[in-house]
């Protein structure tokens, strides 16, 4: 931030896309941090996120759902 | 106390009496290296394939209805998940290529910000744009 004037400008061209260049990287962002919540409590049983490699006390668990949770573990670790 | 038993206990880890380190016995670090989880590649697909693992196992579902909590609609909550990354996909689709319709993953062009112009944030989020299909 800022972004460049070639981005700005293209940012407000009439042949669009118009978008808030920051807003909506921001807004990336918090998609972001949500789907990491929401995982934290399907994992983790918590909103507050504990460890990525192995959470536990959450519905989805190791031994019972063990393909569920790894895919589900895989995409967590990688939204840090 | 027999180190079987203290093993156990510890679960794998001990103190080296020679050397006063603690240590991890060989098949419990073998065994926490298998059960290391790769990152995903394709954040939408993997949630896509959790998803038609449904429906989740009974103590999964015991787990989601118990009073103690969280309280969550597995199946809908992870379709959630997967919403919110599509999302982000479409946003990044109208950022770097300038259309909500995907196309090159590895190099896309036509939106705002632009290779040229703005590289350091380029790269950034065509990194994230890459690992969300």
């Amino acid at each position: 931030m800022p972004y460049s004037s070639t981005a700005q400008a293209n940012a407000l061209a009439p042949a669009g896309p118009i978008m808030a260049l920051y807003d909506n990287i921001r807004l990336l962002e918090r998609k972001a941090q949500e789907m990491a919540s929401l995982l934290s409590y399907l994992l983790g049983g918590s909103s507050v996120q504990g460890t990525l490699t192995a959470p536990t006390g959450g519905p989805i668990t190791s031994a019972a759902d063990g393909a569920t949770y790894n895919l589900l573990v895989g995409v967590y670790q990688i939204l840090k | 106390m027999n180190l079987a038993k203290k093993l156990m206990q510890d679960r794998g880890v001990y103190n080296d009496h020679r050397t006063g380190e603690r240590r991890m016995e060989m098949g419990m670090f073998a065994g926490l290296m298998l059960m290391s989880v790769s990152n995903s590649t394709q954040i939408i697909t993997d949630l896509g394939t959790a998803l038609a693992n449904s429906p989740y196992s009974t103590t999964a579902q015991a787990n989601s209805n118990n009073p103690n909590g969280p309280i969550m609609a597995l199946y809908d909550n992870i379709l959630l998940v997967q919403r919110k990354a599509q999302e982000m996909a479409e946003l990044l689709a109208y950022l770097l290529g300038g259309s909500q319709v995907q196309g090159s993953l590895t190099a896309p062009t036509g939106g705002p910000i632009t290779s040229a112009a703005d590289s350091a944030t380029y790269n950034l989020l065509v990194g994230v744009y890459q690992i969300l299909k």
